[in-house]
């Protein structure tokens, strides 16, 4: 039997209407993308909302507070992810489906549906609105940007589209708070009215009650079911509404005119990527060592009022490092959000991916992959949550898999010490700096290895028939600064609560491996012995255990334990050769006692540790490993499993020793050393 | 009208296809005419992948069951519905099409599921 003749068949709750007023109410906020659903959502709800995963899987639900009268207690509000129809095509709308006809394991069916329908775009949004009437749910529509409408002369007849419906239209806009008083009492009594009758106009026949599978009917059948449901709703257009300036060329089409223009197109994605960029990767430092030093300028404080011992290293190099190592991601994600919110809401994100796609394609991913991958330059953590807007869940994953590989701003510190140290001063071709081409040949092999690995991801563990690529242009429109906050605010919540947990651990694990075991030096005055005290470290043997391993590498174990505490951030190897170096305070990239150190380290024999080939290895290795517990700890929020992190990481490291090997033997073979 | 390049050699054509729409064809018109009807007719059925940039068009057919045709109709695109190409991307894929006054971006390959007629 199937959902809907259950509902129809009767017993269950809101058959009888509100039958226990004590019980809140559920309502679920359904309707296409870019209908102003989430505005909507917004100002019913205010700041009490609530983002959380569906069950098992990514797609995120938000749940809400809304106080509908005073009487009643507050009424549970669920904002949907779009749909355009019933009949799912996307994990998103399956998820939508399943809690609109209450087979969502976990979430009571709702009480009452308000289905969003853009005035301004009536006939395809009433497509879902007719299918949800069909089910009988107690329902109200809400007739979203109707300003917009009313401002490009379409006169709407609202109590004849009501009639023509049979269900309340309520006229809302939705920043202003117009017609939520009226959606509320609309609500309201279509929840104590309960279930509905069939429309006389319903088109799903006894048969074909299980609508949601309208593709299981033979092809035929369910083109002329479908053509048959938009002839209706064309009749009831033309009937209720009435559009004076037809013939307006819009203004979304003229803005086009340039952004999706042959040249000027892709030199505007350009000029706002160059603008996204900018921000994330310079202007966010400032922020970001505000952060760093606030929170090392607390450790020291701590640190000169505690006593020394355990506790204190762990309060400050364990818990303080790792909070603050947390916070530091901040400012990054903030500002790419808050860019990425904006490009959504106001339309342009669609015409990014229109200009990308064919470039994307030829490695196999959609064309929106291009943003957070270009984002990921910058960081992968705030890169990989903008994968969100992939909605085909392979696409999305592949997309994730290689976004590390982007060279991100905590490769930069490396790259520069090893150019400070080993390159610097050299020219190429008499007038180009060898560092740069350097760097600019470190990029280039992480970008080329993205495009290699995501074809090979595409074509074996993550192949599928691509999903059609019908993508709406949604009109250009002003973004809605409240919404772009409530995204923030959500986005801030969800990386502090779900990653922060997981790089505070791998923090304090890391901290352990450094600390322990506390050797005899531990009680000996710190900076001077905190090389001897490294090397006695689990960290410490580690290194040596690794030494056979990374020797062919030209890595020796002083650089193994730099290798494994970067792990947590790359970053750190710089700070951590510091301390095996013994060269103490200063540890910043340009540091010259760290660079005069690393080119007078001697091995046993003799020779030197470092020549400009082993740097160049270790560059190699650090554009291609995987060396970023916050990364890790994303993948694993943003897929919802450690099977994925894990793979990154070994496929990554794999990667990375193998075109390390390449590199320093192949370097060897022809003659530098 | 540029589209209909061997329209201009028959004086009446206009006038014909008008007729053609409303009228019913077998009743009033020869076996001839009707030929001539379906190759003049035959010429303005085209897939929406090649239908030039600017020319107004109504949907005819959407071909096939499967997900792409779906998602193609429950979007608007139903027989009759009106669309219009209105460019390519940079990199001649995808495009960008007008259909009951919104836009939507489709590669060739789901476009070319499309029939369209093209009515300037």
């Amino acid at each position: 039997m199937s959902a809907v003749t259950e509902i129809l068949s009767g017993n269950k709750v809101h058959a009888s209407g509100l039958r226990d007023s004590h019980r809140p109410l559920t309502i679920a906020v359904a309707g296409n993308p870019n209908t102003g659903k989430t505005s909507l959502f917004n100002a019913l709800t205010g700041l009490r909302q609530k983002v959380a995963n569906y069950p098992g899987v990514t797609v995120e639900s938000k749940v809400g507070q809304w106080s509908l009268a005073p009487a009643l207690p507050p009424a549970r509000v669920i904002d949907l992810p779009g749909l355009y129809s019933l009949d799912a095509t996307s994990l998103d709308e399956q998820i939508a489906r399943d809690v609109l006809l209450g087979r969502a394991s976990k979430l009571a069916e709702p009480d009452v549906v308000i289905v969003t329908v853009d005035a301004t775009n009536l006939i395809r949004n009433l497509y879902l609105a007719t299918q949800l009437i069909e089910t009988g749910l107690p329902m109200v529509v809400a007739l979203t940007m109707f300003d917009l409408a009313e401002r490009s002369r379409l006169r709407i007849n609202v109590q004849k589209l009501s009639e023509a419906l049979g269900v309340p239209v309520v006229p809302v806009i939705a920043k202003r708070r117009h017609g939520i008083d009226d959606l509320g009492r609309a609500v309201l009594s279509a929840a104590t009215a309960g279930l509905r009758q069939k429309p006389a106009w319903s088109f799903s026949t006894p048969a074909q009650n299980k609508l949601s599978v309208l593709s299981d009917l033979n092809p035929r059948s369910w083109q002329e079911l479908l053509t048959a449901r938009y002839r209706w709703i064309e009749s009831v257009v033309t009937e209720s509404a009435e559009d004076e300036d037809a013939q307006q060329p819009n203004i979304s089409e003229r803005i086009d005119a340039f952004v999706t223009h042959k040249f000027v197109g892709p030199l505007v994605l350009f000029l706002v990527m160059l603008l996204i960029f900018q921000t994330i990767f310079s202007w966010a430092n400032l922020p970001m060592n505000l952060i760093d030093h606030v929170f090392s300028a607390l450790g020291d404080g701590l640190r000169a009022h505690f006593p020394a011992g355990i506790l204190t290293d762990l309060l400050i190099d364990g818990i303080i490092a790792g909070v603050g190592g947390v916070l530091v991601f901040l400012p990054q994600i903030l500002l790419l959000f808050f860019f990425i919110t904006l490009l959504e809401d106001s339309g342009y994100m669609a015409r990014a991916a229109f200009l990308m796609d064919r470039l994307m394609r030829a490695v196999g991913l959609h064309g929106k992959a291009f943003v957070p991958l270009l984002s990921s330059f910058a960081c992968a953590v705030p890169g990989i949550m903008a994968t969100r807007t992939i909605e085909n869940p392979k696409d999305r994953v592949a997309t994730i898999m290689i976004a590390p590989f982007m060279s991100c701003s905590a490769r930069l510190p490396v790259y520069t010490l090893m150019i400070a140290a080993f390159f610097s001063g050299q020219k190429v071709l008499g007038f180009v700096s060898l560092g740069a081409v350097i760097i600019l040949g470190m990029y280039l092999l992480g970008i080329g290895v993205a495009i290699i690995v995501a074809w090979i991801l595409k074509h074996t563990i993550l192949n599928a028939p691509s999903p059609p690529f019908v993508m709406e242009l949604p009109p250009y429109r002003l973004p809605n600064f409240g919404n772009v906050a409530h995204t923030l605010l959500a986005r801030v919540g969800v990386f502090l609560k779900r990653a922060g947990t997981v790089i505070m651990a791998i923090s304090i694990l890391l901290w352990v491996l450094v600390a322990f075991p506390r050797s005899r030096v531990s009680n000996i005055s710190k900076s001077d012995d905190h090389a001897t005290h490294v090397e006695d470290s689990y960290a410490g043997q580690a290194g040596r255990l690794i030494e056979p391993l990374i020797a062919p590498l030209g890595f020796d174990w002083k650089i193994g334990i730099a290798l494994i505490s970067s792990f947590a951030a790359r970053e750190t190897v710089i700070s951590t050769l510091s301390i095996v170096y013994n060269v103490g305070g200063d540890s910043g990239a340009q540091s010259t006692s760290l660079v005069t150190a690393m080119r007078n380290a001697r091995r046993a024999d003799g020779s030197r540790v470092w020549t400009p080939l082993v740097a160049l290895s270790l560059m190699v290795f650090f554009v291609l490993a995987c060396q970023c517990m916050s990364t890790v700890a994303i993948v694993r929020r943003e897929t919802n499993s450690w099977r994925w992190p894990l793979f990154m990481v070994s496929y990554m490291l794999v990667l990375a020793y193998v075109a390390s090997l390449v590199t320093y033997q192949g370097g060897r073979l022809v003659g530098f050393n | 009208m540029q589209i209909f390049a061997n329209s201009n050699e028959n004086d009446g054509s206009q006038k014909d296809r008008r007729h053609f729409r409303r009228g019913p064809l077998v009743a009033e018109h020869s076996l001839d005419d009707i030929e001539n009807h379906f190759h003049f007719w035959k010429d303005c059925f085209v897939t929406l992948d090649k239908t030039p940039p600017g020319s107004a068009a109504r949907v005819v057919s959407v071909e096939g069951s499967d997900i792409v045709a779906l998602r193609l109709m429950e979007m608007g695109m139903v027989p009759g519905a009106p669309v219009r190409v209105i460019k390519s991307a940079p990199l001649g894929d995808p495009i960008q099409i007008c259909v009951r006054d919104y836009h939507l971006a489709l590669r060739r390959n789901e476009a070319r599921a499309i029939t369209v007629i093209v009515c300037d």
